[in-house]
Order: structure tokens, then sequence, then C-alpha cells
């Protein structure tokens, strides 16, 4: 009997125990950050100013909502990030989980300032997770007011930029999506950089985060726009349209791209598209004190749009136009290589390329890599396939000029 | 000793869950950097002789515990002093592999949690489990095996599916020759997770077919290292050399970034799930084997063991270290100045002894004729040892050369094997 009772005994205390876990906080009690913007704190230049994007449950699910935006800001300065989140606190009524953010927007004066004590934190912290997207917010906007914008599809500006990032770089070809891990790795390149997605505004900056500024239908609009370039973990500048495409191309981040052509003998344009594409990055070590990079791109194009009378069932047309496709694809690259070189950035990991073929002779350059690079020769090998042109194989201004 | 037996099929599972519980996810030291790869491949090759000896020792005394060889071995002090040595060691490695438990759960899901609350939770189920003893331990083992299998499959195919594997991050293969990977193997990478498998020397008697169980023993041992070679590329190739070196979960990012659009997300808590499934086998092993070891030197009931042992392992996880970096200074120490002592020299030394004593009874030609020996090899004088009567032995302890007699040896099979340790 004695024994039952201690063992029931027991058993009491031991439910204690397994009431839960220890520090269960309940989706009531937690604010879901979906994104975070980190700018420079206006009152002191080393400070920072992070500004989060909370995500509003009441006003998603519908029911309970009060007509009020979905999403909502809260910002705290701080010398490093995780003290503006504890500064952060005295706005916000609950415990801030960042577990669920999608972007983090950096302005470009903290980028200007480097990088590398912001990505500590985000490499670090448990909650956010590496899959989080990093963009650049141009000088003239705040990375503040992007987290502060409304979005017209969607709900939650962050997931909705962080998808625009995955579908730019799909549709697009001027970017690709640069996650945490992937920026890490970028400044971690001997001599390199990263490049990292920039983002703007279009249509008034100050009226994105107005709820009246999606009541019409051509609202203010954050979107994603061409890559920003670093040397080491410093924002030095921005790439062109074609820069940044040649970027895409070398980093064999290239999915879909649209390319104009003007035929030698004919009037107006054709459009093309890349439906696939493969980069392959070799060194010629003939000379290992001054290695040639040889880029060779294999694409499939199809054709979009010909707005002239050329002959395509002639595969001899075809042939020209491939031609003429390598060349405008080239020309890219070489601007993307053109632009790494002046700022002497090796972001495209050409030395790896080096080292991976020969450990031996990257041992020798490593260290003179920077004088390198610069002059670095590259040596560029388009190769283009048309797959096919749609449904038509001549214009309809074909029969009409015979 | 028990009247229990687990089967071939059980034996692959535990090594398989023993190797892989805290190998998989925790940072292997990484001192090969890119090719840490070959170099667990390579520990496995070690891993695999290790436990040809150790299985030697077995086969030669199929139906004894190791501590009752010890004693067999080297005389009744030394031989129980080594069974202590053991146990405290199996002891030692069970708390840490908790502490490793602890500080994963605590760094990644509870994190106001005190660590000692999660470990006692984790060592209030061990004991349990052993409290009904190993078969029951056995066969969980298989259920487990399956769902590891199935959780590693799915794992493997969201990286897979996800295009975040770069093989080039790989490259170039032995960039700075083999030194650095012979280096490593000969620091860690032979011993953690591979030459553990001596825990399971405790474990072999209980098989009931040695034989095969011993070439499951092989399998397990291989498959967790292919497995673990390939886990470690994959992280490689994945996160980048260098963020899996500074990782101390470097699995745990891995299978995060592996989120399918925005769909599948946040696949890492299987990583969680998987490893605490395998802390748990790990201690449960390690702790079983001190356990029986302890009861078998003490000769107390196994069941009266169990519960003092959960305390003193709980007890020596707060002593482990302050932060995890020493936790893991420490155990980095320990894995190549006092590892090595258990997985290879005292094993090494016992081998030779019961070889000698195999050939002192071989050339003894019958019954009632005095053979003897003793080590000459200088290994810290080993002193011989010889069976006596069913059950009862003469030990000499540091004996002065060969020539110590037994007196009327039993009948001392073929194999030079004695009378039942208890």
């Amino acid at each position: 009997m004695i024994k039952r009772t201690i063992a029931i005994v027991l058993a009491f205390c031991c439910m204690v125990l397994m009431t839960g876990c220890w520090d269960a906080i309940e989706l009531n009690r937690r604010a879901i950050v979906s994104g975070i913007g980190i700018d420079q704190a206006p009152e002191d230049e080393r400070k920072l100013l992070v500004t989060f994007q909370v995500i509003i449950a009441d006003e998603i699910t519908g029911k309970t909502g009060r007509g009020a935006t979905p999403t909502s800001t809260y910002s705290g300065t701080g010398y490093t990030i995780s003290e503006a989140i504890r500064n952060a606190s005295r706005q916000v009524p609950r415990l801030t989980s960042t577990a669920h953010a999608r972007f983090i927007a950096i302005s470009e004066s903290v980028a200007r300032k480097g990088i590398t004590e912001v990505m500590d934190f985000l490499d670090r912290d448990s909650d956010i997770r590496l899959t989080s997207d990093v963009v650049i917010v141009k000088q003239e906007i705040s990375a503040e007011a992007v987290t502060a914008s409304l979005t017209p599809i969607g709900k939650i500006t962050a997931y909705s930029l962080s998808q625009k990032a995955e579908f730019a770089s799909k549709e697009h070809g001027e970017n690709y999506t640069m996650e945490i891990d992937d920026i890490i790795r970028d400044l971690l390149t001997p001599g390199g950089g990263a490049v990292i997605n920039g983002v703007g505004v279009v249509g008034d900056v100050n009226e994105t985060g107005k709820k009246s500024s999606l009541e019409k239908t051509k609202s203010p609009l954050v979107v994603l726009e061409d890559p920003a370039i670093f040397k080491g973990d410093k924002l030095v500048d921005w790439l062109a349209p074609n820069e940044s495409r040649g970027m895409v191309w070398i980093k064999n981040k290239m999915k879909k791209t649209s390319i104009v052509l003007e035929p030698d003998q004919e009037k107006g344009d054709i459009g093309i598209d890349v439906i696939r594409s493969k980069t392959g990055l070799q060194a010629k070590l003939n000379d290992p004190l001054h290695p040639v990079i040889q880029v060779s791109v294999n694409v499939q194009l199809s054709i979009r749009e010909v707005n002239t009378a050329i002959d395509l069932k002639n595969p001899d047309m075809l042939h020209k136009i491939e031609a003429k496709a390598n060349e405008a694809i080239a020309k890219d690259l070489r601007a993307a290589v053109q632009k790494a070189q002046s700022v002497n950035s090796d972001i495209f990991g050409f030395g790896e390329v080096v080292q991976r073929q020969s450990p031996a002779a990257w041992k020798k350059i490593q260290h003179q890599w920077g004088d390198l690079f610069p002059q670095l020769e590259v040596e560029y090998k388009v190769n283009s396939v048309i797959r096919n042109t749609q449904l038509r194989d001549r214009s309809y201004k074909f029969n009409q000029r015979s | 000793m028990e009247k229990i037996r687990i089967t071939p099929m059980q034996i692959f599972s535990l090594i398989l869950l023993f190797e892989l519980g805290t190998g998989l996810v925790v940072n292997l030291g990484m001192e090969a950097h890119k090719d840490e790869w070959l170099a667990v491949l390579l520990g496995m090759i070690i891993g695999l002789l290790l436990y040809a000896g150790y299985t030697m020792l077995y086969l030669w005394f199929p139906d004894m515990l190791p501590t009752a060889y010890y004693k067999l071995l080297l005389g009744k002090y030394l031989g129980t002093l080594l069974g202590i040595g053991y146990m405290v060691f199996f002891m030692y490695k069970a708390s840490r592999d908790l502490m490793d438990g602890g500080l994963l759960v605590i760094a990644t899901t509870l994190r106001e949690t005190p660590v000692f609350i999660v470990n006692m939770l984790m060592m209030l189920t061990v004991a349990y489990t052993l409290h009904k003893g190993l078969e029951v331990l056995a066969r969980t083992s298989l259920i487990f095996f399956a769902f590891m299998m199935v959780v590693g499959v799915l794992s493997l195919l969201l990286i897979a599916f996800a295009h975040i594997v770069d093989i080039n991050r790989l490259l170039p293969v032995l960039g700075d020759g083999i030194g650095p990977v012979l280096q490593s193997v000969s620091r860690t990478n032979y011993q953690f997770p591979f030459a553990e498998v001596v825990a399971f020397t405790m474990l072999l008697p209980y098989l009931n077919h040695s034989k095969k169980g011993i070439k499951a023993g092989y399998l397990a041992l291989l498959f967790s290292g292919l497995i673990l070679s390939f886990g470690v590329a994959t992280t490689i190739a994945v996160l980048g050399v260098d963020i899996a070196e500074r990782s101390y979960f470097p699995m745990l990012i891995t299978v995060g970034k592996a989120s399918i659009s925005d769909f599948i997300q946040r696949p890492d808590i299987f990583i969680v799930m998987t490893f605490i499934i395998g802390i748990y086998f790990k201690i449960c092993i390690y702790f079983f084997a001190a356990v029986i070891g302890i009861s078998n030197i003490f000769n107390i009931p196994y069941q009266k063991v169990v519960y003092p042992l959960t305390l003193i392992i709980l007890t020596l996880t707060a002593g482990i270290g302050r932060s995890y970096s020493e936790f893991l200074l420490k155990g980095g120490k320990m894995l190549y100045l006092v590892d090595p002592i258990f997985f290879i020299v005292l094993p090494f030394i016992l081998l030779i002894a019961a070889m000698i004593r195999k050939l002192v009874f071989r050339s003894r030609s019958g019954p009632g004729t005095g053979g003897g020996f003793g080590t000459g090899t200088g290994d810290g004088g080993m002193g011989g040892a010889g069976t006596g009567t069913a059950g009862t032995y003469t030990g000499a302890e540091g004996s002065s050369g060969p020539g110590c007699e037994i007196p009327g040896g039993g009948p001392g099979s073929g194999g030079g094997i004695g009378g039942g340790g208890s």
C-alpha cells in the first residue's frame, strides 16, 4: 500500500514535468516577422536601424479583421542587430519571432560600409533561415520604406518580394535568388565579393506604405532591380541590365531571358527566348602565371517574335540567327567581366576555377590574384541552337512581300 | 548473464543507429576540409579492422562478457581494474552523447529550457528502456531503423530536388595532397564514430548466431560509413566547406536549406528527430555496456545498477563543460589522447594476451600437465592467467616471465576457452 502511494505521488510529480515545452510560446503571443529592413540609424553613423515587418494575423484571416493593413512595422536602433531587436521589443506587445522572415533588405548606405556584421548575425542566428532572400535597397529609398510597403498581389510584402525575386530569376534572367548562404560563400571567394539583388520603388515612395495606394489599379510598387556588385563586403557599384545578364550567365544561373536581334538583310526585330542554358568555366593554364579563363555557354533558343520577312523554314537562316545570338550573348558576357574587372572583384569565382583545375598553380598565383584579375584574359565560346519557332515558321510578312 | 538473445538483424540496426546517431548530425571535425568525406571512408576502413580485432576476441570467448575475459587474460586485479576502466569510459561516452543531444535540442528548439532538464528527460527514457532489458532495446531499434531510413531517403530526395547541390564545391579533390586527410583520419575519423563500436563488445555475447551477427556488424559499419561519407559530401556540396566547417550541426542546416518553393519548408525538424533517436540509441548502448559490465564485475543484479548509474551519468554531464565550445574542445582532446587507449591499445594487448594463451593451451598435451605463460612483450608486465576448473581460476599478477603453473587444467577446449566467468 505504501509502495503504491509513493508510486502515485511520483507519477503526479512527473506530471509537472510533462506539461509541455518549457519555452512554448503560442502563436497568439508571438509577432511573426516576415521581413527585416536594415538601415543606418539617423542619429549615429555606427548604429543600425532595424525594421521588422510583422504579420497581423487577424487581418490575414479576414474574419476578425478591423480593415487595417495586413502587415505593420516596428523598428529599433542598436550597434548590432540583436541589440536593435531588443530595443524594438519596447514597441511590440509580443515576442518577435524571426523564424519566418523571408527577406532581408539592406540599405545601400549600410552596404557601402560593409555587410560583414549584418551577415554574421544572419548566418549565426538559429531562428533565421539560410533560405531568406537578401536584397539591397537603392540609395534614394530606405530599407524601412521597403519593409513598410504594401503589395497588391498577396497580402504580405515580404513574401511577395521574395516571390518576385524567384520569378524574375526564372523569367527575366537578370537576377537569381540570392540567399544568405550564397552571399556568405561569395564573400569568401578569394579576391571576390558578393552580388546582391537590388530593390527599388516605382511610383511615389511615400505612398507605398499607405493602404489607399492599393485602391488604385496602378499602385506604387516595390520592384526588383539589377544587382549590386561588391568588392569584398562593400558595395562598389550597380550592374547595368546587360552586365547583370552576363553575370547571371557566367554564374550558370540563367534559366530564361529574351534576346532581341536584327537580321542583316531585312529590317525589323526578331525576339528570341532562351529556354535552357548551361555554362561551363575552364581555366587554360599553359602559362601558369597567366591563366586564361574560358567561358563556354550552351543555349537553347526559341523564336517568339519575327517582325521581318525572313524565311525561317530554311535552316541556313536559322544558323545565321544562331550566330547573331552567339554574338549578342558574348557581348553580355564580356560586359559583365569588364565590369567585374574594373572594380577588381572576382564575383564569378574565376580564382576558384583555377584552383579546381590545378591546386598547385593556384598556390603560386593566389597572392597576386588581386593584380592578375583585372588583366585576366577571358575567352567566350557561345554555342546556341534554335530548338523551335513556336507554332509558325515564317511570319505573315513573308507572304505579304511576295 | 541474462537469458537474452539478439538476432543479426537487430545487431545490424543497433550498430547502424549507434554509428549514425551522432555522426550524421554533429560536425565531424572537418580537419580534412573539402576531403572530409574521403577521411570518413578511410576512417571506416580502419574502423572495420578494429572491429575485426574486437570480434576475434569475442569469438575466442563467445559466451563471456568482456569484463569476464579481462580477468581471465590479465589476472584478477588487473582484469577487474581494466573492466572498471572500460565501464568508466563507457559512462563518460554516454554522458558526452547525452550532452551532445541536449545541446542540439536547446540550440534548435527549446532555447529557454535548461539543458539539465532536457538531459533528464532523455536519461529517464534510457533508464526505463534498460530497466526492461536489452531485448526491448534491440526490438525497438528495428522500428526506428526503418523510420530513420524513410526520413533519410526523404531528406535526400528533398535535397536532390531543391537544386542546392553544387558538386564544384567539393572540388578539387585532394587539393592539398593526401596529408591533411591522413592527419584527420589519424586524429579523429577512425575513432569517431567507427572505433566507438568497441561498446558492442559488451553486447556481442548476447548474439544468437555469432557468425551471422558478426557479419551483420561488418555490414552495418560499412553501410554507416558510406552513409556518413555521403552525408558529409552532401553537406559540403550544399553549404560550401566554410559554412559546413563553422557549423555545429551542418546536416541540420543542409536539410534546412532544402525548401521546395513554398510548399515544403523547414524539413530540418526531421533531422532533429533522427538525431534524438540516434542519440537515444547511442546512450542506451554505452549505458547498457556500462551497466552490464558493472553488474558483472561487482556481482550486483543488473536492474539494481541501472538507476544509480543514471544519476551518475546525469551529474557527469553537468561537469563536462560550461559551454559548447569547451565541451567540444575537451571532447576533441579526449578523442586523441585518451580514447585511443580504449579503442586500440588495450584491445591490442588483450588480443596478444589471448593469442599467447591460445598457444599455451594448444601446446599443452593433456590434462594435468602444467602450462603457463607470461607476456614477454613488455606491455606493462601483463601477467598471464589460466583457467582452473569450472569457473574458478588462478591468476598470476605481473608474473615474472613464463612458467606459472596452472594446476590441473579443466576440460580446456581446443580453442583455449575456459569456463564461464561468473
